[in-house]
């Protein structure tokens, strides 16, 4: 399934970029003469049978070679690498900041649903899952960076990790403003997950057996309630590592999305699909580890038909 | 609004609560979402200034002649602001539309046609799912360049395998039914099938994804043009605006407050809609969310 899914990927981006587009474009200037075109083509190699194009490609990747860039001919894998340096922390913390902020908030939505401040706690879920994550970044940027200059606007330090206070000092504000949209999301699904716990069964039965209320939670509640919020967790990972694609653009960070966006402007298509592909894999993986988690966590899964099958698929 | 019951030959009968109270969410999202679609259809016939009009003054603050201030360039934001509302409008109906198009056709195929089809659709589906609006919708912009159509184009269709899977589901179930089955053995065809029995109980389940579809296409176009990757100017939607005004924040704030609440109340004004139409149609469902 994930073989298969990476493959798909591999074609699917290769048929819209080299296909669909003309990466020639990208070199020439308006009014070239043919011969300047076909010299471009040539360069870029672009002038070939596209299957030979195509099995190129393919035996670049299992070099796991990216190619090189159009614009600056440097190679692609290399600069993604250096880019992850900045969007791999941006959203691993700011993922972990959100699951902080979502499980106390959700829980107490759904625990404390009767009384005001559990209203409150789903009324504020609901509204920071609606607002877009690029406002809430320049607003916080307004009121913590130019108004109170508490942190930088934006930017990264050009030493990069070699001064981690620094580093980490410049990521604070767009860490909080990815956590708190994607904070507010999973708090929703905690609440609701939290809420069909509560009125189970087994709950009830357990209480009637004489376990206190946090034991009972502890023993049936979570290990229930949390298959659900695994996938979710998931799919907010990867959305985390999308909606970090734009907060960079806010904060001015050189990270992973800044230079796919730079490289869709400039058409540099070996930068934009080693991104791509780069992205896509991320999210495959993420989900892949989401569905092992849940078999393990929760044995029923794994008797399930369609689990057999994806078993097989894997293996 | 008319809301569409299942019908009577769904399968289990519909028992009418005693509770049959309006929605709160279904009248604050009617509101909401109404206002904003009056501003968007009125941008079509009257607007305070012409949008390239630039007489106004450089980052005016908001007065009685310029409601919401002006730009940079000294043009109107209100009547930015008016055109931004009729592109989201534009976007979220667009791609609705094709989600539900495209999404409803290969989720029918998948129910339809054989195992070996159905399998293939529904791995390429869950794919699909996984793989994020944003990274397709740039992936679509990079083929066919920045503009609102590539933006419509690419969200529609990421947001089609969703509806896809979800009428598989249906399908298939009403496809298993007994009246079906009768009817097929009385020699209907399969296209008359899903006419006459499939459609009238797959779309009932499509209404509340759709809408939420509608707010989550919204918020993809302005995070588009955020980055500049949606609709160029002068055609300015609101993540394009925010972006602009975002240099100027501190001399002008209200041009970087102004989409954005706009923005915000639009996506909450769907999603409330979406929840009361579920409220509405399906009382039992409430929690699920």
């Amino acid at each position: 399934m994930l073989l298969l899914a990476f493959a798909l990927a591999v074609v699917i981006l290769f048929v819209v970029l080299r296909l669909l587009g003309n990466p020639v474009y990208a070199l020439i200037s308006v009014g070239a003469t043919d011969e300047e075109i076909a010299a471009a083509a040539a360069r870029l190699g672009v002038d070939r049978p596209i299957l030979e194009q195509f099995g190129d490609y393919v035996l670049q990747l299992t070099r796991l070679d990216l190619g090189r860039s159009f614009t600056n001919n440097l190679p692609v894998g290399d600069e993604i690498l250096r880019r992850l340096n900045v969007t791999l922390p941006l959203t691993v913390l700011a993922f972990l900041l959100s699951v902080v902020i979502a499980v106390p908030v959700g829980f107490i939505a759904a625990w404390r649903s009767r009384t005001w401040y559990g209203t409150a706690f789903s009324a504020v879920s609901q509204l920071g899952g609606a607002v877009p994550v690029f406002w809430v970044g320049i607003l916080l940027v307004t009121a913590l960076a130019l108004n109170a200059r508490i942190f930088p606007a934006g930017g990264f330090p050009r030493s990069d990790w070699e001064d981690p206070g620094a580093a980490l000092f410049s990521l604070t504000l767009p860490v909080l403003t990815i956590a708190i949209v994607s904070g507010s999301d999973l708090a929703r699904y905690v609440r609701s997950a939290t809420l069909d716990v509560l009125g189970q069964q087994y709950m009830r039965a357990a209480r009637a057996t004489g376990q206190s209320f946090a034991g009972a939670f502890v023993r049936h509640g979570i290990r229930n309630g949390i298959v659900p919020v695994i996938s979710i967790l998931a799919i907010q990972l990867s959305t985390t590592f999308v909606g970090a694609v734009i907060v960079e653009r806010v904060f001015a960070l050189p990270g992973l999305g800044d230079m796919l966006l730079v490289a869709i402007q400039e058409q540099d298509f070996p930068s934009v699909q080693g991104v791509l592909l780069v992205s896509t894999t991320l999210v495959l993986l993420l989900g892949f580890v989401a569905d092992v988690v849940q078999r393990i966590i929760d044995p029923r899964l794994r008797a399930s038909v369609s689990g057999n099958r994806r078993a097989r698929a894997i293996a | 609004m008319t809301v569409s019951v299942p019908t009577a030959a769904e399968q289990k009968p519909v028992v009418r609560r005693a509770r049959r109270r309006t929605s709160i969410n279904l009248v604050v999202g009617g509101v909401l979402f109404g206002v904003i679609v009056t501003v968007a259809v009125l941008s079509l016939f009257a607007l305070p200034y012409e949008p390239s009009d630039t007489t106004g003054g450089r980052l005016q603050p908001p007065s009685g002649e310029h409601w919401a201030g002006t730009d940079r360039l000294g043009r109107d934001l209100f009547t930015q602001l008016m055109i931004g509302a009729r592109l989201a409008m534009l976007t979220g109906l667009g791609s609705v539309a094709i989600a539900a198009v495209v999404g409803v056709v290969v989720g029918l195929v998948a129910a339809t046609a054989g195992r070996w089809i159905d399998d293939a659709l529904s791995s390429l589906l869950d794919i699909a799912i996984a793989f994020p609006t944003l990274l397709l919708a740039m992936l679509v912009v990079a083929w066919r360049g920045a503009s609102l159509d590539s933006a419509i184009l690419a969200i529609g269709l990421a947001g089609s395998a969703v509806i896809a899977r979800l009428t598989r589901v249906t399908a298939s179930r009403v496809l298993a039914q007994e009246f079906v089955k009768a009817s097929r053995t009385s020699g209907t065809g399969t296209l008359r099938l899903i006419r006459l029995h499939v459609l009238p109980n797959v779309w009932p389940t499509l209404i509340v994804p759709l809408a939420l579809q509608f707010g989550g296409a919204v918020v993809a176009e302005a995070s588009l043009s955020y980055v500049g990757l949606g609709s160029p100017p002068p055609n300015a939607s609101w993540g394009r605006m925010l972006q602009e005004a975002q240099s100027t924040v501190l001399v002008a704030p209200s041009a970087a407050i102004l989409p954005g609440l706009l923005l915000v109340a639009t996506i909450i004004g769907v999603n409330l809609l979406a929840d009361g139409l579920r409220d509405v149609a399906d009382p039992a469902g409430r929690s699920i969310r």
